[in-house]
């Protein structure tokens, strides 16, 4: 379990994102830096306890990935067993990130609330947003359906099974990919991770929500249910 | 006289020569539509029934060509079929024709050696309903690649929109030109006489006419996916033509020309006397207006009679008499026939199930709805409003036109009502489809519209028999009662164009009966048997989620569940989509796991709508594995 905690927080780092407001429109496209914030999931959207912090310290994570990048198939650099190669995020050139926020509560576990590590990068044209999800979307594809990773924290060591599905809300497109991590028997038998991952494109802008629970097994994965329903209340946001 | 006489009856002549002419064009393009819709039936919206290669399909080498057989005959354009590599780039093929002249069956010669990896192949075809179906396919020549971006057809959102605006314009100036005409002509006495009555027909034919060319023009881009700057295009048009609703819209267009010039006729002055002249041309007297306000017979020729106060005893006010009451009556009714066989020979009445029933059931919809709310406006517009406001400078009466179409508003709301009960039970066909498609919801806002339209008639209707009891008729009602009517008459023509626009939008709507495709989630117990080898099965269950359950792809979510209902892992899953009657050989379903207990497969691909069997083998032990079938039903 506390394993499972590790991996949750690393999750966290390992992706980006942030911010506030109600449901209504707080602004429309071409979106700058600061208005894109307002699509991103705040402490209150996730419920009581939670609490916000801007990820900049890319090097402390069991996972390496720019802050400014954009993920695409999360934990892949660190197995051992996978024939292609996949770049696990995507560096955006020709844009403006807003950096990686991380939301959740202060002790993680399979009772508490989820872990929500997202960001945006803007572009300066909506072409170049087009180009780079192109990217993203060819890198993701590659991403393998299942894979493991034998060494390194115990907090990552375990099968990882990926699933992905194309997702649009309120004129957002990208895709939605389900990871779920289970550890060794003999490490952790109790529970397992389920993220969602959520990159979507709209106009100059690409926004990603990585949403992490800890379940515990024989609990059905819910997850993508969740990230779908926030993220159509957060988007909203951005008109 | 005699020159007179003879000018009269030139003119009848003529015009009888006209109306057998303009029956003749429209008969023939009505004949031709109606032995289509004979000899082609068609269940609704097509959808593709096979195709070669087949969905997934990896090929050695490259096809000659692609095939796609629908079920129903299907009508192709320039991009009916495109081919797509695997960043969306279109590459360059042969164009789509009929395959051995079947007109279901659409084929395309692909070039030789197309290089290894993945190809989408991209359909947009044109239904017997006159709407479009779109679908994409893959196929893999020597190995499998990786998309990199999701297949769509780039079409003009506006020209949607553009279409519904033009099939609302033409509902509204048909409504206008059948009811208005019968109002002017016929319910309402002065109607002839009054120009800005007339004028509102004039515009309801100008709105048809529009509205019509609209759709005309609209319809190739539509078809073909391409923006609303292709409406000219020559090739398009031409397409368009081609097709029944092209058919259809052209002899509309006729149609609309032959009841104009009948209308013409209808509220056109008969030569008349000096006398009878100096008398239309003077101020209204009490007489006069105590003339209009009698009870008259239905007919153009009685109206037109007593409404001038013309005496039909000369020879000109014969023949012109004979012609307003016989066959002008006689032509406008099969002008109106053949007016509604426009829309319902060339849209959803004419697909799916009891078209029988159907095209005559939605033409008498189209026709009552025509009738009510044309009458309406023009009640509206000419007579309530006028009369609440007392303009002092005319002498409107309510009678007898409100009395005459408040009767027709209720043979037209009982059509109404029938046909409109019956037609929705055969586009929607389930309580969920109801709730759980486009088409239901907007049958529903269209059903709240329309009882408030009905909240708002009985209202007047109330008015029209406490207040025609009276001994001064309606003209004695009180003001504030004249103000509520005047309010209420106003309400139900703005709920009816509302009504008209929802049901612009709901023509051009995949009908619930087709479209609907209630998600599978199907639970059938763990085999007893296999259970002795995996105890925390016993008691189980395995748990099938399909959505969307229709043809193309599809994602299965398959759960183990124990007794207690939490999740159980099992060391593999696979599976195989069997038809229910085994024509077709097992199609491979590629399952991954997820979280413990929970697997999933991405791309089910089912071929056709109909019964199949989901059969999943699973191994619950290095040495053990038990199938399990999951029957379902696909639309």
């Amino acid at each position: 379990m506390v394993a499972g905690g590790a991996f949750v927080l690393f999750a966290g780092g390992a992706l980006s994102g942030c911010s506030s407001g109600d449901p209504q429109p707080l602004t429309k496209p071409p979106y700058t830096v600061q208005s894109i914030r307002s699509g991103l999931v705040t402490p209150g959207d996730l419920g009581k306890g939670a609490t916000e912090v801007e990820d900049s310290d890319h090097g402390s994570h069991v996972i390496y990935t720019p802050p400014n990048s954009i993920p695409t198939c999360p934990y892949v650099q660190r197995s051992e067993d996978v024939q292609v190669v996949v770049q696990p995020a995507i560096e955006p050139v020709g844009g403006n990130p807003t950096g990686r926020f991380i939301v959740g509560p202060q002790r993680v576990g399979p009772t508490s609330l989820p872990v929500v590590t997202q960001g945006a990068v803007v572009f300066q044209s909506p072409a170049l947003a087009d180009d780079t999800m192109n990217t993203v979307l060819a890198e993701s594809a590659k991403c393998p359906e299942a894979f493991g990773i034998l060494g390194g924290p115990p907090s990552v060591v375990g099968d990882y099974k990926v699933g992905s599905q194309p997702i649009e809300m309120n004129g957002w497109k990208g895709f939605s990919q389900h990871l779920v991590h289970t550890s060794p028997p003999d490490v952790n038998p109790d529970t397992y991770d389920d993220l969602v991952t959520v990159v979507v494109h709209k106009a100059n802008a690409i926004l990603y929500v990585g949403y992490t629970q800890i379940k515990t097994v024989g609990q059905r994965a819910d997850t993508d249910k969740k990230v779908e329903a926030l993220m159509t209340k957060t988007l909203a946001r951005l008109g | 006289m005699m020159s007179g006489m003879h000018l009269a009856g030139r003119r009848a002549r003529l015009f009888t020569r006209l109306a057998v002419i303009a029956l003749l064009v429209t008969g023939g393009l009505t004949l031709d539509l109606a032995s289509v819709a004979v000899t082609r039936p068609a269940y609704a919206h097509a959808y593709l029934l096979e195709s070669s290669p087949v969905d997934g399909q990896v090929l050695d080498r490259t096809p000659a060509e692609v095939r796609l057989r629908f079920n129903e005959a299907v009508n192709l354009g320039q991009r009916s079929i495109q081919l797509l590599d695997v960043t969306g780039k279109k590459l360059s093929i042969g164009a789509s024709d009929y395959s051995d002249g079947k007109a279901n069956t659409a084929r395309t010669s692909l070039p030789p050696n197309l290089a290894e990896g993945t190809y989408v192949v991209a359909w947009r075809v044109t239904s017997a309903d006159s709407h479009v179906v779109s679908g994409a396919f893959s196929f893999s020549v020597g190995h499998p690649s990786s998309m990199a971006v999701p297949v769509e057809q780039d079409v003009d959102p506006a020209v949607p929109v553009v279409d519904a605006i033009g099939r609302g314009l033409a509902f509204l100036g048909v409504a206008l030109v059948l009811g208005g005409a019968l109002f002017v002509a016929v319910l309402w006495p002065a109607g002839r006489a009054d120009r800005r009555g007339r004028r509102i027909v004039w515009s309801g034919f100008a709105a048809l006419t529009a509205g019509t060319v609209v759709v005309l023009l609209v319809q190739g881009p539509y078809a073909e996916g391409t923006s609303l700057s292709g409406v000219f295009d020559p090739d398009l048009l031409g397409a368009t033509l081609s097709t029944r609703l092209g058919q259809a819209l052209l002899a509309r267009l006729v149609i609309v020309l032959a009841l104009g010039v009948a209308f013409g006729i209808a509220v056109r002055p008969i030569l008349l006397s000096a006398d009878t002249v100096a008398v239309r041309h003077a101020p209204l007297s009490a007489d006069t207006v105590a003339v209009r306000s009698a009870p008259l017979p239905v007919g153009i020729g009685a109206a037109e009679a007593e409404a001038t106060g013309e005496s039909e005893t000369t020879g000109e006010g014969e023949a012109a008499g004979s012609t307003r009451r016989v066959a002008l009556p006689a032509f406008a009714a099969v002008g109106a026939v053949a007016l509604m066989l426009t829309w319902t020979l060339a849209d959803h009445a004419q697909t799916g199930i009891q078209t029988w029933l159907a095209v005559p059931a939605t033409s008498l919809h189209l026709l009552a709805m025509a009738l009510w709310l044309g009458g309406l406006i023009l009640l509206a517009a000419c007579v309530v409003i006028p009369a609440g406001r007392r303009e002092p400078t005319r002498a409107i009466s309510l009678e007898p036109a409100l009395r005459r179409f408040s009767l027709l508003a209720q043979i037209c709301f009982a059509v109404i009502a029938v046909t409109g009960l019956y037609l929705a039970w055969r586009q929607v066909g389930t309580w969920g489809a109801l709730g759980g498609t486009d088409f239901g919801r907007l049958l529903l806002v269209k059903l709240v519209l329309v009882l408030a339209v009905l909240a708002l008639a009985a209202g007047a209707r109330r008015f029209v028999r406490r207040r025609g009891r009276e001994p001064l008729g309606l003209d004695a009602a009180p003001s504030a009662a004249l103000r509520r009517l005047r309010r209420s008459v106003a309400g139900e023509v703005v709920l009816g164009i509302a009504v008209l626009s929802i049901t612009a939008v709901l023509v051009n709507t995949a009908p619930a009966r087709a479209s609907y495709a209630p998600p599978v989630d199907s639970t059938v117990p763990f085999p007893a048997a296999a259970a002795d080898a995996a105890p925390g099965l016993r008691g189980g269950s395995v748990e099938v989620k399909i959505e969307p359950a229709r043809l193309g792809s599809n994602v299965a979510d398959i759960y183990i569940n124990g007794r207690d209902g939490s999740l159980v892992a099992v060391p593999e899953v696979s599976g195989a989509l069997e038809s229910r009657d085994r024509t077709i050989p097992a199609l491979p379903v590629k399952v991954a796991a997820a979280e413990p207990g929970h697997y999933v497969a991405n791309s089910m691909s089912i071929p056709y709508p109909g019964d199949w069997v989901l059969r999943l083998d699973i191994r619950i032990s290095d040495f053990d594995e038990t199938p399990v079938r999951v029957p379902f039903t696909a639309r």
